[in-house]
């Protein structure tokens, strides 16, 4: 049943704040911007969207400006993961004094959205500042189609549950004759509100350990539930078992194959005056962990090498370039017949100059990242059956934003593409029809925050893990429910006090999800059973390393931890830090 | 040279605070002069330069995606003397608008390309053209985005040619002239209507669009408007055309030539040449080098002359082992006044008298 015919009607009410300043030197200009909303009120129901006027009642332009609505809060503070309020514009160039734009509000609720009250904020920034912030008072009524029943009684449920783990409660609702009233519909809700989070139909998950109350309601009747939420008690950790440094160059990507560790390099770094771009890959002897140690190189044309991948067979590699000095970027294919010591086959720059970010390898097609906005950047799609000549097989682009990473797993290519969200594409699943040469794409997601920029897909569990690459408010794990591919669904997230995750690799046969997130290091997830909510409440995290300190990522000299990518291998976990170069971690759980 | 106009990483430690301010070092006496813009294509920055000696006033961040790079790619100044603008080529290539004094941030608006080459802006100081320099598209024609510069609106995009990087806005505003660098073509824009005018083979090898023979990259207009200089940087030449195409004539210069200034009295142009590490001097009367200056830096890319036409600011792209810079070269003795390390990948240059 669609959210209309469930007869949803969404009340939002909206009040505004606003202001700011700038540089106030002798500099800079006199003026400063005032930006305010009009007006203070604005009802919005899922009929159709409203709108909001923000005017520039100062004296100087501001810009650019990004609109951004946070997500939905109920009245105790507690988050909910999937509704959100979509923004248009989501950002304005510029505002002169005296101009205005009308932006446009309308609510996206998920499919288990539950009836009641909820807060949110819509904040325009522009470069890292807040110039106005409008606060949202937002109803989601639901439209009563028949008498609301006499009676209500909890059925169904357990009166234990393990913090993070999912329950499904049931209520029977019967009218003033006695009798069974099948539709009716239960408000759920948890006493004390923020000890959990109810979805509608009934789905619990607890986030603090205690006892709590469950209440069913329908009309004016209740029942309720006492529910002990008992401890997730998960513990572990991380011992550093070795340490290799790359000191000269900022490290990018790894990938482990056997008894070998690849690295990328990234950017400029100036150590002792001397300053080395990341045109390198290094070659790293990890039959013993415990001194993994750089047995080769290969020096190419790049100032950034963003991603290595190594091909499941471990005979051939492909190596980014970026930022090249003959502007001609593209791939290099590397051969592994010496695994330590990886020879160029050939570098292939064709439809790929303006610079390839990340890989992927798939037997005989190689997957690209190329920059660009247009239909004829994104996805390129290499046939690599003859690796010494290459061939530009078919190309994808979203239609919006770039594309920032990929990953394919049974035949189907998980985009990151940035703005435009998670992007699902059959390159051979067969679900909609398309393969390696012609990629159909399924469905798409737009995750809340966007900035998608990485994503693992498990299909025994049918969720996606994507990466939000936010430094500033900051970012996220999202998890996306894609047991029905054609309509992925956000479900979850995972968050901590600061900075922003980068890659992360999952260990599907115990559910660990391990988590580069620069400064912040590395971080162990549980992620078994059903995912629903906010999971940095549920006693999930495992585990977490900042193995070097905490200061400067990246830094030149002196800097502290900076994880870029983790994988696991062997039962250890191979670190690449922007800062330090390898580390090797023993996971104990 | 300075850490932070070098090292990305290190660079983050500042982005917060030059992004709450605006700029790096706001009360520097030096903003309020004439200066240099630099845009620093790998560090994510456009520098201000002190144009006596290539210091570094101050940096601003253009970095949209910290750990990408985005590649401010052209700077220009506004023709009125208020304002000064930039580009980003990559992630999503957008137009920057930012107050020439204090350096203050007023918009930047996205373009819908996939790229982002040069600017050109029209004399009155009310649009601007920014051709949408994507190499990565084949044979696909590209488009150049036209931008109400007031409020920042993208009013068009004309589709045009394959790899369009410069555009030029005759004296007079009334045509813009577009080099297309992988189909060897100029396409030549009527300013109001936007409709074509006019396109043209840059030489009678041209070759098929996305294979081409000569690569016109950048152009220059005469004073006057008549002639149209282009650099052709596969073939080591500036070429001068009519507005319709008519070849003028044509003159050697250094091997691959990028950038391409003009003196205000049209009598020379400065040409820096990616490939020697040279600058060309070039008589326009004659159409002849009347000198070829090497500056020992690798891979000269932009050039600029001073407010008197009496020095021109070379900037160099350095390559994958060494960072970029500036060279100032006094055009009267060709002797360099001052060569300065900045940035990384260092590309469009622009001068400003001041506000």
């Amino acid at each position: 049943m669609s959210r209309s015919s469930r007869g949803l009607i969404v009340a939002v009410q909206a009040m505004a704040v606003a202001l700011l300043g700038s540089c106030s030197d002798s500099a800079a200009p006199t003026g400063s911007p005032r930006l305010v909303f009009e007006p203070a009120v604005v009802a919005l129901d899922t009929a159709g969207p409203a709108t909001v006027v923000i005017r520039n009642t100062g004296d100087a332009a501001a810009g650019p400006l990004e609109m951004a609505a946070s997500q939905l809060r109920d009245t105790a503070g507690t988050t909910l993961v999937g509704p959100s309020v979509a923004v248009s514009p989501r950002d304005i160039a510029t505002l002169n004094p005296g101009a205005e734009r009308t932006v446009t509000l309308s609510l996206t609720l998920a499919p288990l959205t539950q009836p009641g009250r909820y807060v949110a904020d819509l904040a325009v920034r522009s470069q890292g500042n807040t110039l106005a912030s409008l606060d949202l008072d937002i109803r989601v009524d639901q439209e009563v189609t028949g008498a609301p029943g006499q009676s209500v009684a909890v059925m169904g449920g357990p009166s234990t549950v393990r913090q993070g783990d999912v329950a499904q409660y049931t209520a029977e609702v019967r009218d003033s004759a006695g009798a069974e009233m099948n539709g009716a519909v239960v408000h759920w809700s948890v006493v004390p509100s923020t000890a959990g989070v109810f979805s509608a139909g009934g789905r619990f998950v607890g986030y603090d350990v205690r006892d709590v109350r469950v209440v069913a309601r329908s009309g004016a009747a209740a029942d309720t539930l006492d529910v002990t939420v008992q401890p997730r008690a998960l513990s572990g950790s991380f011992t550093t078992v070795g340490q290799g440094s790359v000191p000269a160059r900022f490290s990018a990507d790894l990938w482990v194959h056997g008894g070998t560790l690849y690295t990328g390099t990234w950017g400029g770094r100036t150590v002792n005056g001397v300053t080395q771009f990341g045109n390198a890959l290094f070659a790293w002897d990890i039959t013993n962990p415990t001194q993994p140690a750089i047995v080769d190189s290969v020096i190419v044309d790049a100032r950034v090498v963003n991603d290595v991948k190594v091909r499941a067979d471990g005979r051939l590699a492909v190596i980014t370039h970026e930022a090249s000095g003959d502007g001609k970027n593209g791939v290099t294919l590397l051969d592994l017949s010496d695994p330590h010591h990886p020879s160029v086959i050939t570098r292939f720059t064709n439809s790929l100059e303006t610079g390839v970010h990340n890989a992927w390898i798939e037997g005989d097609y190689v997957y690209l990242v190329v920059d660009g906005t247009s239909a004829t950047s994104g996805l390129r799609v290499l046939d690599i059956s003859n690796p010494t000549q290459p061939t530009v097989m078919a190309s994808f682009h979203a239609g919006s934003s770039f594309l920032h990473d990929v990953y394919v797993r049974d035949g189907l290519a998980l985009l990151s593409h940035w703005d435009a969200g998670l992007v699902i594409v059959d390159v051979g699943n067969g679900i909609a029809g398309g393969s390696p040469t012609n990629p159909v794409e399924v469905s798409r997601v737009l995750v809340a925050g966007g900035q998608t920029h990485n994503a693992w897909y498990w299909p025994d569990a049918g969720y996606v893990f994507v990466g939000e690459e936010d430094f500033a408010t900051p970012g996220i794990i999202h998890v996306v429910d894609v047991r029905d591919l054609r309509s992925p669904v956000e479900v979850a997230t995972f968050q901590i006090g600061g900075g922003t995750p980068h890659n992360f690799w999952l260990d599907e046969a115990t559910g660990m999800l391990y988590l580069a997130w620069y400064e912040n290091g590395v971080r162990a997830l549980d992620v078994t059973g059903e995912l629903m909510g906010q999971l940095e409440r549920q006693g999930r995290e495992v585990a977490a390393l900042q193995y070097s300190g905490g200061s400067g990522c990246p830094a030149s000299v002196g800097g502290g931890t900076c994880a870029w990518a983790p994988q696991l291998k062997t039962g250890l976990v191979y670190v690449s830090d922007m800062n330090t170069g390898v580390w090797v971690l023993q996971p104990q759980f | 040279m300075g850490f932070v106009h070098v090292v990305r990483g290190r660079r983050w430690d500042v982005v917060a605070a030059a992004l709450t301010l605006g700029v790096v070092g706001c009360d520097d006496a030096k903003l309020l002069g004439p200066r240099l813009y630099v845009a620093s294509g790998f560090t994510d920055e456009v520098l201000q330069l002190d144009p006596d000696n290539g210091a570094v006033v101050t940096s601003i961040s253009m970095d949209v995606r910290r750990a990408e790079t985005d590649e401010p790619h052209a700077v220009a100044v506004d023709p009125n003397g208020r304002y000064w603008y930039a580009t980003v080529a990559h992630g999503e290539p957008t137009l920057w608008k930012f107050e020439l004094r204090g350096n203050r941030l007023v918009g930047r608006v996205r373009l819908g390309m996939a790229g982002a080459g040069r600017i050109g802006v029209t004399p009155g100081g009310d649009r601007a053209f920014v051709p949408d320099y994507y190499r990565s598209g084949g044979d696909v024609r590209s488009e150049v985005a036209v931008v109400r510069l007031a409020d920042l609106e993208v009013i068009d995009r004309v589709r045009v040619c394959v790899a369009p990087h410069d555009a030029q806005v005759s004296p007079l505003g009334d045509v813009v002239a577009i080099t297309c660098s992988k189909s060897d073509e100029i396409v030549v824009l009527d300013v109001a209507t936007l409709e074509e005018r006019t396109r043209f083979a840059v030489g009678p090898d041209a070759g098929l669009p996305g294979a081409p023979h000569y690569r016109p990259l950048n152009a220059v207009w005469s004073p006057s408007g008549e002639r149209l200089f282009v650099t052709l940087h596969d073939v080591a030449t500036v070429r001068a055309f009519a507005p319709d195409g008519e070849v003028l004539g044509s003159v050697t210069v250094g091997d691959g030539p990028a950038q391409i200034a003009q003196t205000g009295d049209g009598r020379r142009l400065t040409v820096a040449n990616r490939r020697d590490g040279s600058v060309s001097v070039v008589l326009t009367a004659a159409l002849a080098e009347e000198a070829r200056i090497p500056l020992g830096v690798l891979h000269p890319h932009g050039v600029a002359l001073s407010g008197d036409d009496s020095v021109a600011f070379v900037t160099y792209e350095g390559d994958t082992r060494s960072p970029g810079g500036v060279v100032a070269m006094d055009l009267r003795s060709r002797a360099v006044l001052w060569s300065a390390e900045a940035g990384a990948y260092t590309l469009g240059v622009a001068f400003a008298a001041g506000p």
